[in-house]
């Protein structure tokens, strides 16, 4: 590997007794547990960040069943009420043709936070035990998953707004379902899960150069 | 391993520790399991309730209410077996969930629009949903149920009373129709169902309370739907209940009698055609303890209809129910089975119903047959009749061939009825109708031809003719005439013997009495002579008392019409002159007297004339007898029962009015009319007829008495001193015919009542022209 040929010859701070304060990314050395600028913590590397991710991704996992089983949303119209789960109020934006928005409710609100599912599990688990995938691919996917987390809260969005918006009693009311709250909490906990996890430990198995022996 | 050797930061002892944030995962399970645990600790069973079609239902949006409060839910429909019904899986309540048990039923409100109104309006827009009705009483658990397919008529809570209504079948009653009470809907129908033979309709009937206390067993229901049209002298009258009895149907109920039983649920009570019916049939008992029996009939010619009567001893005991054919297993003929039901206590058979089938067996046994009769003035309706008969081949109550106990059969009464009223129909046709008719329109015919016959009305206008006549006779100025007349013929009188007395005749007649003494021998010799003069005046005065003055005065109160005539007669008038005359020639015989020296003799004869005048004067003491025969007369004459004659022309014309109501009464107006025609002409006679004539003839002959006196003077010049006694005594008698002599008052007298009779007369006679009719009607 080119790449790993060229961060071979690269130091980490580490490897000179040096540790990075991860607030204010101050340079020191690694004798002292705080940060004399900041006040944070000084860590090497978090130990206690896999067990983190591993916590809050089980918690979204959690938080995700009911905000799926449950109706997303509440909509009484002329004394008929509706409730429609995230999976249900897609089938019927497909049914009524509306695709482009069936396709972004889907994406944000079933894709994406499945994907980051995947995403922060698999990083995870690579973290844990010996891998050779390219530390550049997994940073740029802890990347991405950083990112694009966030949007999933579109869904809830949506809700909160049409929630304020269509308050009309009889004629027309949306309110918010339990699977509400429960996609708000699974979508920050996941987002708290990408959080927790060092991304310095990507490059640590590089370092080491394990993959080439 | 190369961590080892690499520095590591002062918190690297932690890594072991496990982090805090697996707590957040631990809650959102503990959170999550109680909220399952929650859910499921709370969730009700699930029952199953098979619908005919789901219309409308949706799981998850169909909720069932008990007492319109949600207490269940729709969680899954699916097909049942077989796919013969619709499975409605709901979710109950918890709550609710132990009193679901048998008694629970289920139904679907859906919007409803009746003439009673609209139902179940909500449903219009949220949905339709299931209504449960359950009692408040837990019990066995079921899982599986059918919905009703229409609303229960007593849903659990509800007061009241349910009773069954039994009807012919022509009723149209429909489910929830109205039951009133007096105007008040106080409950409503179930639905109705036919009977297993298809006669009649039962439906089930709902009585509020507390209106169900007034249900007694003798309440009667009668039907009130539709429109009751009543057409009569009041004019025309359109009743109808209310709308929703017009168009479902519905039932009246009234408690016709006081003093029933209290009825159990479901009692059963027949519904009447009309309230009136249901009056009438107020005191026919319990239907619902009714004996239903029923008879094969073989030879059945039609006329029996079901509700046809069933008579025990001409009395009405029940009801034909049923008319059904029945055919033979032994034989293969057709009979009609005709079922009824009869009051057992009007059979005599007691109160006691556990008794009815044995007194009914031995009854059968003593020969009770049921057999076809007929009823009515014409044998035109046919009922079944149950009659005791005494020779009549053994039979008895049979049960096991038909559904009912089997009557056995009698011969049928019908042919008698149709051979009266054959014969009924003959007499009839005998009866000789169109000579009756004939003769009622030829005596029609008649009334009305003399009720328009001109003679008819000609009567009133002779009648009148007639009085007017006779008005005309009376009031006439002939007849006021004839009274002057009479008045001055009577001066005349005494006029003429005032100049007697005036006349120098008496002075001389003094001075002749003077003078002749001589004369006085002769006279006495003369006055020899002088009784046979008085009794010859005597004869004259008794001539002229027999004088038939009571005829004369008779012939001239008679003749009142002709007096005119007479007064103006000519002949009258020559009396004056007559009498005139004869005064003249009296003065010349007494001047001849003088002359003659017969005075002398005569005043001699004079002092001897005092018995003589005696005797005159007891000769003329009949004149006042005379004058009281006369006036007896004219009393008679008053006493004339003309006012009898009134009356009894009052009653001939009452007759006549009897008379006009009698048959031949066309021949009166002409007979009427001939008779006034007559009345007239003899009125006419009596103007000018006879008596007029006698009348005259009487004074001429009066007159030839003068003439006779006259020329009797001439002869005999001794008879004047007499004759002016005579003249005096006249002269007294014709002062007793003055104004103010009682003749004359009779005579007037006489003439009022004629005037008066005549009064009352022409008074009938304007009653008749004012009020024609009445002539035929009565006053």
């Amino acid at each position: 590997m080119d790449r790993a040929g060229q961060q071979q010859s690269l130091t980490t701070a580490r490897e000179a007794g040096m540790v990075g304060c991860t607030y204010c990314g101050l340079l020191l050395p690694m004798d002292q547990a705080h940060c004399p600028r900041c006040g944070a913590g000084l860590q090497s590397r978090d130990d206690q960040s896999l067990q983190k991710v591993w916590a809050w991704l089980l918690a979204g996992l959690i938080a995700y069943v009911p905000a799926n089983l449950y109706p997303m949303l509440r909509t009484t119209q002329m004394f008929h009420t509706t409730e429609s789960t995230i999976v249900g109020g897609v089938s019927d934006l497909i049914h009524h043709h509306a695709y482009g928005i069936a396709f972004i409710v889907f994406f944000a609100s079933v894709v994406i936070p499945i994907g980051k599912f995947i995403v922060i599990a698999y990083l995870a688990y690579l973290m844990s035990r010996p891998h050779k995938s390219d530390p550049h691919r997994l940073h740029l996917l802890y990347e991405v998953v950083e990112f694009i987390g966030r949007w999933s809260m579109i869904d809830v969005f949506v809700v909160a707004i049409l929630t304020a918006l269509v308050q009309f009693d009889v004629l027309a009311t949306i309110n918010p379902g339990i699977a509400a709250v429960c996609f708000a909490l699974s979508v920050v906990f996941t987002m708290l899960s990408a959080q927790s996890f060092d991304s310095r430990l990507i490059w640590d198995r590089l370092e080491k150069g394990s993959f080439h022996g | 391993m190369d961590e080892s050797q690499l520095a590591t930061p002062v918190s690297a002892p932690k890594r072991k520790r496990l982090s805090l944030v697996w707590l957040m995962p631990v809650l959102a399970v503990v959170v999550a399991v109680a909220v399952v645990a929650k859910n499921y600790a709370e969730k009700g069973p699930l029952i199953s309730v098979s619908f005919q079609a789901a219309s409308g239902i949706e799981k998850g949006q169909t909720v069932v209410r008990f007492r319109d409060l949600q207490v269940g839910i729709v969680e899954d429909m699916s097909f049942a077996p077989g796919l013969t019904a619709i499975e409605a899986h709901i979710r109950l309540d918890k709550k609710i969930a132990d009193y679901v048990d048998e008694s629970a039923e289920f139904w679907l409100v859906e919007p409803r629009v009746s003439a009673r109104g609209v139902s179940g309006l909500n449903t219009v827009l949220s949905g339709v949903y299931i209504q449960g009705n359950w009692d408040a009483t837990p019990g066995e658990k079921v899982q599986h149920f059918v919905a009703r397919k229409t609303p229960p008529l007593v849903t659990h809570g509800d007061n009241g009373s349910v009773v069954v209504l039994r009807s012919r079948g022509d009723t149209q009653l429909s489910n929830g129709a109205p039951v009133m009470f007096n105007g008040i809907e106080v409950g409503r129908l179930g639905e109705p169902k036919l009977s297993d033979t298809g006669s009649t309709v039962t439906v089930e009937a709902f009585i509020e309370a507390p209106h169900d206390q007034r249900l007694t067993t003798n309440t009667r229901f009668w039907d009130i739907s539709g429109i009751s049209l009543n057409v009569g002298a009041g004019g025309l009258s359109v009743d109808v209940e209310s709308l929703a009895a017009l168009v479902e149907g519905g039932i009246s109920f009234g408690t016709m009698v006081a003093g029933g039983d209290a009825v159990l649920p479901g009692h059963v009570f027949d519904i009447y055609d009309t309230e009136e019916h249901a009056r009438e049939n107020v005191f026919d008992g319990d239907s619902a303890e009714n004996l239903r029996l029923s008879v094969l009939l073989d030879n059945h010619q039609g006329g029996l209809t079901v509700g046809g009567n069933v008579r025990f001893q001409g009395a009405k005991v029940g009801e034909v129910t049923d008319l059904n054919g029945y055919v033979d297993p032994e034989t293969r003929k057709v009979k009609l089975l005709v079922e009824f039901a009869v009051s057992p206590s009007k059979l005599g058979l007691g109160d006691d119903s556990a008794l009815h089938m044995d007194g009914l067996k031995s009854r059968v046994a003593n020969g009770l047959r049921a057999r076809l009769a007929s009823e009515g003035l014409l044998g035109q309706t046919v009922v079944l009749e149950l009659v005791d008969f005494d020779d009549v081949a053994p039979a008895e109550l049979v049960t096991n061939v038909t559904d009912l106990p089997l009557v056995p059969s009698g011969e049928s009464n019908l042919k008698d009825a149709s051979q009266t009223v054959d014969g009924l129909i003959g007499r009839i046709n005998s009866l000789p109708i169109e000579e009756l008719m004939n003769s009622a329109i030829g005596t029609l015919d008649g009334i009305t031809a003399f009720v328009a016959s001109p003679e008819a009305r000609e009567i009133p206008a002779n009648a009148n003719g007639l009085l007017v006549d006779t008005r005309e006779v009376i009031a006439s100025g002939a007849t006021r005439k004839a009274i002057q007349d009479l008045q001055t013929a009577a001066s005349d009188v005494q006029a003429l013997v005032g100049r007697i007395e005036s006349s120098t005749g008496l002075d001389t007649f003094l001075g002749a009495l003077e003078r002749s003494d001589s004369i006085m021998t002769n006279i006495d010799a003369f006055s020899g002579k002088l009784p046979a003069i008085a009794d010859d005046m005597e004869q004259i005065t008794a001539q002229l008392a027999a004088l038939q003055l009571q005829e004369l005065v008779s012939d001239a109160s008679a003749a009142v019409a002709a007096l005119s005539d007479v007064v103006t007669d000519p002949s009258l008038k020559t009396v004056g002159p007559d009498a005139a005359a004869s005064m003249a020639s009296l003065q010349q015989i007494l001047a001849d007297l003088e002359q003659s020296g017969l005075v002398a003799e005569l005043s001699a004869a004079a002092t001897n004339a005092d018995g003589l005048l005696l005797d005159l004067r007891s000769a003329t003491a009949d004149v006042p007898t005379l004058v009281n025969d006369a006036s007896a007369v004219v009393a008679s004459i008053k006493d004339l029962p003309i006012e009898t004659v009134v009356q009894s022309l009052d009653r001939l014309l009452n007759r006549g009015e009897a008379v006009l109501s009698a048959p031949g009464i066309e021949d009166i107006p002409v007979a009427l009319r001939n008779t006034l025609v007559e009345l007239e002409t003899s009125l006419t006679a009596l103007r000018e007829g006879g008596v007029v004539d006698s009348l005259n003839a009487t004074l001429k002959s009066a007159q030839s008495t003068m003439e006779a006196i006259e020329t009797a003077t001439v002869q005999v010049p001794d008879v004047v001193a007499r004759l002016n006694r005579v003249a005096g005594a006249l002269e007294q008698t014709i002062a007793g015919y003055g104004p103010e002599s009682r003749l004359n008052r009779d005579a007037q007298n006489a003439i009022n009542e004629v005037a008066r009779a005549a009064e009352a007369f022409r008074s009938l006679a304007r009653t008749i022209e004012r009020n024609p009719n009445s002539l035929i009607t009565g006053r």
